[in-house]
């Protein structure tokens, strides 16, 4: 709405106005949209309403929704025994409804668009909360159910309060020493993306606010392993950033498109943004960032087998993360750092460095960390042939990488998995998890494990990664 | 729908009652509701009622009418199937009306789904209306069905179970549930679905002829009751799900161009609603006959016909004058309603909200102005190129399918089929400047 005409001032004054004229007056089932970005300013709103309109509003959120359950189902069985005549307000069918994932996306939407006939059966006004993005797919994709609405309500954050807002639906996201995308689960990654994409178009492109939105989107797809839309994502923040001459943010969106590059094996890209990131950090004195990018050559490095520079790398990281007190840093280099001990045969070092990793981890709340290094350890002791606590390890990294989604974690996981018990002879219990794993791996790109696959199948005797492709 | 409710006299004459007198979504299901007008006239003149009666009547057994329809969303299909209902009853036909969203699942939906849905319907409504059919007929297409889908699925442990229920089965509520059962996992979407599909397609030409020894049974008892035949409404069919096979193809055309020979099965008169894109995309005339889809289109309310008649559908629900401050602001609704019945009950109800006394100038403007929101959030900026094709020929083929589906585009027929943007997607101040560039000086 341009803000600018008188006409549209006044819709957009009578919003409020009319939504509690049609709780009061339409009879029956009536399907309303309420359209609000902010989900701190609905919050409010939906108080100022509940206040006004003085009698019961049933209440109903779908995030973290059980993806086997129909949602009219749920919906009705959970308003059977509710006040008659009560309005339900639905949230979160955006969390169902993510941009990319077209698969769940198709499910969802079909499933409104064919069971629109159910949702009369309640028999009451129903209000669907949704923020713009969300509802613009709805009204394209389940044009049946969309066109079936009475009215859609507007409520753009207003122009003075929006930074309180938008900064207000974020809280909890930014908590903790870790980023999101390391120590939530995948369900609440599902709620973020929703959030973040809501705000996207509440914020002005072009601003510091906007890339960093941008960039947040793509640590959570990263971590979930959506590898395109990430990309997409830090391409566009690393865009404004560079527009806006915030170098610090530059460096780290080039850092964050150099490890999808890594994900998908092409070491030579990622080592080239690596590169001119490391160059802007070192210019402006970035000390932070820059332990963040010597680590990520190291990798590079290791996977190369040249653990000498790795290492040297590893221990330049680390010397500054303990220099400026960055005990996320120092966790994630103690980790990297014991492996390459491990690839060289210095096991008590490398039990060392894995104890204080996991401490480090636990303590700052990085879960994805945790997850990674108890693998670690499940490999530690696996070398050492200690089968028992190699499992008891994996079991509890698999568990973590489960609920947390981070699908790359997951597919090495179980390629581990799958060798234990491979070399406890129970092979089909193997099979099945690099199966699993392959699925994960096709899935997502991710090129270590699916060269690690391909070999597990030419050491079966098979023609490597097409002996998965024909079992699946 | 409440039919206990006290019955409320059309035309309502407050601001109050206007708002659930126009609820767009609740068709007409009786035949002399005052709230009918017959658009016809205004909709190029043939009568959906009046053209599939007449074929329904010329057509003699032991050959039937099989009929498609389709038309945009809100257009009146189901209410113009009342009335076709009404219609055929009045001349002694008996008619079941099946409404597909309710009992099956339209987001996988399957020739069979169908014929055993259709099966069940009118086994259904003749046991409602109290027509026994031939107990032994039932019990052959039962133990076949049962055999088919319920053994199937409870193996040889339960066999004697399903025995014993068939010595209990020869009525008709039993087969009713029979056929419920293998329409309830069809409607529940579990696995057992693909499972009876499976075995069903397998003996695709028993399950017909079975079923079709249940309708000839139907037919004759009904003919015996005094009824000259037996036929069947599908709605909302044209709500299916679409999708696109791995071959290409869409499920739309692999339903109705592909099984087209099992739907025409059935020894009885029956009309199915196809999605509206079918009228362009697949070969329906070679399956189905040439003349076999009936298009509703919308009205031409630019034409003094068309608003005369849009303006009495407004007349018959409301009392224009108490309600508007001046009755010409009924005929702004109208022209931005695009010849949609969905639309203009929708605009009158967006101009009541937050109005108790009296609807006035300003509360039409502002729902003008929602509505055009509503359909800003409908088009993108790739569709320009679309919309200046329509706006400057006045006519659609295929690569319109999408925008007709969300009734961005209307399909119009007065003498010729024509089609123009919908006035509120027009009336976008963008898609104006896009369609209506400034003169270059």
């Amino acid at each position: 709405m341009n803000t600018d005409d008188p006409e549209a001032l006044a819709d957009r004054q009578s919003e409020l106005p009319r939504l509690l004229w049609v709780l009061r007056k339409g009879k029956g089932f009536g399907l309303y949209f309420v359209c609000c970005n902010a989900p701190a300013y609905r919050r409010e709103l939906v108080e100022k309403i509940k206040a006004e309109y003085a009698l019961p509003i049933l209440e109903f959120d779908l995030t973290g929704h059980d993806d086997e359950e129909y949602i009219d189902h749920r919906l009705l069985t959970w308003a059977a025994d509710k006040p008659a005549g009560a309005p339900v307000f639905l949230y979160g069918l955006e969390t169902l409804l993510p941009t990319r994932d077209e698969d769940r996306q198709f499910r969802t939407i079909q499933e409104i668009n064919w069971r629109r006939n159910v949702y009369s059966q309640l028999g009451r006004n129903l209000v669907i909360w949704l923020p713009e993005y969300a509802l613009t797919l709805l009204a394209r994709k389940a044009s049946d159910f969309y066109d079936w609405h009475s009215a859609v309500f507007e409520f753009p954050v207003p122009e003075a309060e929006k930074s309180r807002f938008v900064k207000q639906s974020m809280l909890g996201f930014m908590d903790g020493e870790t980023h999101a995308a390391n120590r939530m689960t995948l369900a609440e990654k599902r709620r973020w993306i929703s959030v973040l994409n809501g705000l996207l178009d509440e914020t002005p492109k072009d601003s510091e606010e906007y890339a960093g939105l941008l960039n947040d989107l793509g640590r959570l797809h990263h971590a979930s392993g959506k590898y395109s839309e990430a990309l997409r994502m830090y391409q566009k923040s690393l865009e404004v950033f560079h527009k806006l001459n915030n170098q610090e943010d530059e460096s780290m969106a080039l850092n964050n498109i150099s490890q999808i590059y890594q994900a998908q094996g092409d070491y030579d890209n990622a080592l080239k943004y690596l590169e001119s990131s490391l160059v802007i950090l070192r210019d402006i004195g970035f000390r932070d960032g820059e332990s963040i990018a010597l680590g990520n050559i190291s990798h590079i490095y290791r996977i190369q087998g040249d653990y000498e520079k790795a290492l040297s790398y590893l221990e330049d990281a680390l010397v500054i993360n303990h220099a400026m007190g960055n005990r996320e840093g120092e966790g994630t280099n103690l980790n990297s750092i014991s492996q390459i001990y491990s690839a060289q045969g210095y096991r008590d070092k490398a039990l060392n460095c894995l104890e204080n990793a996991l401490t480090i981890h636990r303590e700052v709340g990085n879960r994805i960390g945790e997850g990674a290094t108890l693998n670690n350890f499940s490999n530690f002791y696996y070398d050492q042939g200690n089968d028992d606590k190699a499992l008891d390890y994996l079991e509890q990294s698999l568990r973590i990488a489960r609920d947390m989604g981070d699908r790359a974690g997951l597919c090495a996981i179980l390629i581990n998995y799958g060798a234990i018990h491979d070399s406890q002879g129970n092979i089909s219990e193997a099979k099945h998890a690099w199966l699993e794993a392959y699925r994960i791996a096709t899935e997502i790109g991710h090129a270590e494990g699916l060269k690690a696959l391909d070999k597990l199948a030419k050491d079966l005797g098979k023609e490597g990664l097409a002996y998965w492709e024909s079992k699946m | 729908m409440n039919k206990e409710t006290n019955p409320v006299t059309y035309p309502v004459s407050s601001v109050a009652e206007v708002y659930d007198a126009c609820h767009p979504d609740i068709p007409l299901e009786d035949v002399n509701d005052t709230r009918y007008v017959d658009l016809t006239a205004v909709r190029g003149g043939e009568s959906l009622v009046k053209s599939i009666a007449y074929a329904i009547e010329r057509t003699r057994s032991p050959n039937f009418h099989q009929q498609l329809v389709t038309g945009h969303r809100g257009s009146g299909k189901s209410t113009e199937f009342f009335q076709l209902k009404a219609r055929l009853e009045n001349h002694d036909y008996f008619v079941v009306y099946l409404d597909v969203g309710e009992t099956l699942d339209l987001g996988d939906i399957s020739y069979l789904d169908i014929l055993i849905g259709i099966a069940k319907a009118i086994v259904g409504e003749l046991e409602a209306a109290g027509i026994d059919l031939n107990e032994n007929l039932l019990t052959e297409v039962l133990s076949w069905l049962a055999e088919k889908t319920i053994i199937t699925e409870r193996n040889a442990e339960s066999e004697g179970k399903i025995s014993a229920n068939l010595g209990l089965a020869a009525n008709i509520p039993f087969l009713a549930k029979a056929l419920a059962e293998a329409t309830g996992h069809i409607k529940s979407g579990s696995k057992r679905r693909e499972e009876i599909r499976s075995v069903l397609e397998r003996e695709l030409s028993l399950l017909i002829e079975r079923l079709n020894i249940l309708i000839d049974d139907a037919r004759t008892r009904l003919q015996r009751q005094g009824y000259k035949d037996l036929v069947v409404i599908v709605d909302q069919l044209e709500k299916m799900a679409y999708r696109t096979n791995k071959d290409g193809t869409s499920n739309h055309k692999e339903l109705f161009v592909h099984h087209a020979g099992q739907l025409k099965s059935l020894h009885c008169h029956i009309i199915y609603t196809v999605p509206i894109n079918l009228i362009f995309s697949a070969n329906l005339g070679d399956t189905f006959g040439s003349d076999a889809i009936f298009v509703i289109p919308m009205v031409d309310v630019n034409k003094g016909a068309g608003k005369e008649k849009f303006r009495e559908v407004v007349a018959r629900r409301v009392d224009i004058e108490k309600v508007f401050v001046e009755s010409c602001l009924v005929d702004r609704l109208i022209a931005m309603s695009g010849g949609s019945l969905r639309d203009l009950m929708r605009l009158v109800r967006l101009a009541c909200q937050n109005t108790d006394e009296i609807i006035e100038s300003a509360d039409v403007e502002r729902a003008i102005r929602a509505l055009i929101r509503e359909y800003d959030r409908l088009v993108k900026e790739q569709d320009i190129p679309l919309l200046t094709r329509v706006n400057e020929s006045k006519h659609v083929d295929g690569s319109f399918a999408d925008l007709l589906g969300l009734r961005v585009i209307h399909e119009y027929q007065n003498g010729a089929r024509w089609a123009d943007l919908h006035p509120a997607v027009r009336a976008i101040s963008w898609i104006d400047r896009a369609l209506n560039p400034p003169a270059i000086l």
